[in-house]
């Protein structure tokens, strides 16, 4: 039979799977949101006459979403010759709720109710012949998956000719829909014209613009509906859902043979604590404090540590034998020969005097802990000693002479040793050596030391996408962001974009209010990628001797800044607006496959080392050249020994770095980072790597934390915001207000914090009270209402 | 030549490098021909919704 054959139904019904029993095509079948946005086609298996088209799985016919749109516009324009509205036999009640409306476009129907098998195993079963009379349609028992009632479907399909039974609205809106029919719908065929009358019932304007209805027409229809509205104190809209969900319930209860056993499932069970009014936030919450803490003060510490001090460091014996040994003899004699009481002195006094990095010096010597010493020291000593604090002749003179952790146990020697060995032993040029050395392996390595922490987050990330809990996130935070005006639906792109930030901004493209779509665009590279991990663990690591809060809190500072931002702009006339309807399904928790989760992380972290081995390497090269290349007495030159305020970096970092000084890391070195973090945000670490943390204090660093998780994205994700946005203007926008909020609550996190450590400076806190101010004046002001009027950016 | 044979090492390893680059700057290109990020981005790649999601489809088709 030379027929077009339309598959409709909820999403998750079985649809793909029907596609491909049918045609014997294999398209992927999935859940999440946005699965199939667009409709595939195919032909009959057993009918090469007959086309079969596979719709987007929508829940209703309502123009909220893309999916919906596409469904309802093939329908309605194409019309095919008969519609196959799958069910979902285990769910009937939601899914009839669709049948309904697909009742009322006036095409040939076959209701297929799926799942059959599982209906069987429950103990449930239906009067599957009472959906003739019910709706005006054949139903046929199938069972997708295993391919049962096939030929029993295609035979009521070759059968269905007339259109099924629209649904029956109470009298009072029966008589509104008919007098529209009367009035307004009188040129419209038969078939469209109870679907039309609906939709104008509904205010549908996008199901109704193509009437080109007569104000005053218009104007009585509006009066009828206003009327019916007042009688039953609801919208118009809500008053037709309402009378399906109950006509469904009703035609459940005619339907049902038996219900089988009734009873909780896990997955509703777990459901019912972490999709809590109350509980569901502090849950999330504390499970991100615990992934965070996890990845990166624990588990992935430890193998961090290994791979920087090892790895990417001097090296590390074999199994850990002998450096028990080596410890305690170095740990000696560096009580002999270099903690010496004159030394103590210099180092607290150096300390005393506030001097970066020596207070970590002291400390490390207090504690004998020889490891932590020599990693501070070779950090801040230039600065102490430039500060005028004479410890580096005597410390360099003793560590030299330090025990050799060879002499201890099997001692393997680290990358940077090896490469650095082999090009000594080729007689390669002193630049070349500088250059892999304390360039390329420096600036990789310092990145490529923070995978262990990034595998260990991306694996729970992992575990917790596909245990099914993340799909709950969504739900609990759309509670939150509503409140906002943003809706869960915004969540979705945000979780995604703690991976990278660039398929979060695209995943943006699901949502259909274009106001929420670039508010979600806007603040989803506020939530740290992947890219931000080893930013955080370095700060953390570094100057918060790897305090446990200093991860969860970048997180929450990130969750903060989306929050703000949805408080304040959605006030504003540019994203004000309604946030839209949020529907998803909720997967059955399962326990995740072990494969599945570990593909994930790593091709999660395989990406980092792609990214560690091309882009990273490369600027680390451009890094080391400029901070060796520079002007010295007038002279352009190169020297492995410039001064960094003469080379060409400094040169550049110096002229920008006022910029920072209010937020506490006017340095060079800081800016530089910050600059470079715009290329690609591990580039900030591997700078570090090259250059060294001297002039930073924990609050600076904090501080240089906040406004680095907030501030403009990388170029690969400002190159999505251009082509999701579509807008020059609206990318500008973007950038400009990222990098404003990150100054702005830089500024303040420095300035308050400065003050309540005696530290305050009388005009740095003022401007941030006055920004603090305008914060608030911009959070807590009344919304601005005019939604009538045009966004004065919304032109391209 | 003297020269050429004193600094055989450096020449050497200064080429390997040199190609490396190239062809990290001609990958990075490409990528940005093909509509993908050009600093090495993982997008897509790096999600794990990217089996099922219609955005990296879009950009796939796009590409």
């Amino acid at each position: 039979m030379n027929i077009r054959i339309a598959l409709a139904g909820n999403p998750n019904s079985g649809k793909t799977t029907l596609f491909n029993a049918l045609t014997g095509s294999s398209q992927h079948v999935g859940n999440w949101p946005g699965v199939t946005v667009e409709k595939k086609e195919g032909r009959l298996k057993k009918d090469s006459g007959a086309v079969l088209v596979d719709l987007p799985g929508v829940y209703s016919l309502s123009p909220y979403t893309q999916e919906e749109v596409i469904a309802r516009d093939y329908l309605l324009q194409e019309r095919p010759d008969v519609l196959i509205n799958i069910v979902d036999g285990t769910n009937l009640e939601r899914n009839l709720y669709l049948t309904t409306q697909l009742a009322e476009l006036g095409i040939p129907m076959v209701i297929a109710v799926n799942r059959a098998d599982i209906m069987q195993k429950r103990g449930e079963s239906l009067h599957i012949d009472k959906f003739q009379s019910l709706f005006g349609c054949e139903a046929v028992s199938i069972s997708a998956l295993k391919e049962t009632g096939m030929d029993a479907l295609m035979e009521a399909v070759g059968r269905a000719k007339k259109a099924p039974k629209p649904l029956r609205f109470s009298p009072a809106v029966e008589e509104v829909l008919h007098k529209i029919e009367q009035t307004a719908l009188k040129e419209l065929p038969d078939w469209q014209k109870r679907w039309a009358s609906v939709k104008l019932f509904e205010r549908d304007e996008t199901a109704t613009v193509g009437l080109f209805l007569p104000e005053d027409t218009l104007q009585r229809i509006e009066t009828e509906i206003a009327q019916v509205e007042e009688e039953r104190a609801d919208d118009s809209e809500s008053i037709i859902t309402g009378e399906r969900y109950d006509a469904v319930t009703d035609k459940m209860e005619q339907l049902a043979k038996s219900r089988g056993r009734v009873s909780m499932t896990m997955s509703d069970k777990i459901d019912r604590i972490v999709t809590n009014r109350w509980l569901g936030l502090p849950i999330f919450a504390l499970i991100m404090m615990l992934v965070y803490y996890v990845s990166i003060t624990t588990v992935g510490t430890a193998m961090t540590d290994w791979v920087n001090d090892g790895l990417f460091g001097d090296g590390w014996h074999l199994f850990g034998n002998g450096t028990a040994a080596y410890e305690e003899a170095v740990t000696g004699y560096a009580e002999e020969h270099i903690w010496t009481p004159d030394w103590m002195r210099e180092a607290e006094a150096a300390a005393a005097a506030e001097i970066a990095g020596a207070e970590d010096v002291v400390g490390a010597a207090q504690e004998k802990d020889f490891g932590a010493f020599e990693e501070a020291y070779e950090m801040y000593a230039p600065g102490i000693d430039e500060a005028g604090f004479s410890l580096t002749e005597p410390t360099d003179a003793a560590l030299e002479e330090a025990p050799d952790p060879a002499d201890y146990g099997q001692w393997i020697p680290g990358i940077p040793v090896v490469i650095g060995n082999a090009l000594e032993a080729v007689n390669a040029a002193a630049w070349l050596q500088g250059m892999i050395v304390d360039g390329i392996v420096a600036g990789v390595g310092a990145v490529l030391g923070f995978l262990p922490q990034m595998l260990t987050l991306f694996l729970c990330l992992a575990i917790l996408e596909e245990c099914g809990y993340m799909a709950r996130v969504a739900f609990v935070m759309d509670r939150v962001f509503r409140r906002f005006g943003l809706s869960g639906k915004s969540f979705i792109p945000i979780l995604i974009g703690t991976g990278c930030a660039v398929p979060g901004i695209m995943a943006s493209r699901t949502i259909e209010s274009e106001n929420d779509r670039r508010m979600t665009i806007l603040t989803t590279s506020f939530i740290p990628c992947s890219a931000k991990i080893p930013i955080i663990a370095l700060i953390a690591a570094a100057l918060f001797g790897g305090a446990w809060w200093v991860a969860p809190s970048a997180y929450f500072i990130g969750m903060g800044a989306i929050i703000l931002t949805g408080i304040m702009l959605k006030k504003t006339r540019l994203f004000s607006g309604h946030p839209t309807p949020f529907v998803m399904e909720f997967p059955e928790y399962h326990w995740p496959a072990p494969a599945s989760v570990l593909r994930t992380m790593g091709e999660r972290g395989g990406s980092f080392i792609k990214r560690a081995g091309t882009i990273i390497l490369l600027s680390s090269v451009v890094i080391w050249a400029g901070s060796k290349l520079g002007f010295v007495d007038g002279q352009f030159m190169f020297s492995n020994d410039m001064a960094l305020e003469q080379s060409l970096l400094g040169i550049a970092g110096n002229a920008v770095s006022g910029i920072f000084v209010p937020l506490g890391f006017g340095t060079i070195k800081a800016t530089v980072a910050t600059v470079m973090g715009l290329v690609a945000k591990e580039e900030v670490v591997a700078v570090f790597g090259i250059l060294d943390f001297t002039g930073l204090t924990a609050i600076a660093a904090y501080s240089f934390l906040i406004f680095n998780l907030l501030c403009a994205p990388c170029f690969a994700a400002i190159g999505a915001i251009r082509r999701e946005m579509n807008s020059a203007k609206w990318t500008a926008f973007a950038i400009l207000y990222q990098c404003g909020l990150a100054y702005a609550v830089s500024l303040i996190f420095y300035q308050f914090a400065m003050l309540f450590t005696g530290q305050g400076n009388a005009i740095g806190v003022i401007a941030a009270l006055a920004v603090l101010a305008v914060l608030a004046y911009y959070t807590f002001r009344p919304a601005e209402r005019t939604p009538h009027l045009k966004p004065a950016l919304q032109s391209k | 030549m003297q020269w050429l044979i004193d600094n055989a090492a450096t020449v050497v390893i200064s080429a390997g490098l040199l190609i490396w680059f190239f062809l990290i700057i001609r990958r990075m290109v490409k990528n940005k021909r093909a509509g993908q990020s050009a600093t090495g981005c993982a997008g897509c790649a790096g999600c794990s919704g990217k089996h099922s999601c219609a955005s990296a489809k879009a950009s796939k088709e796009h590409a």
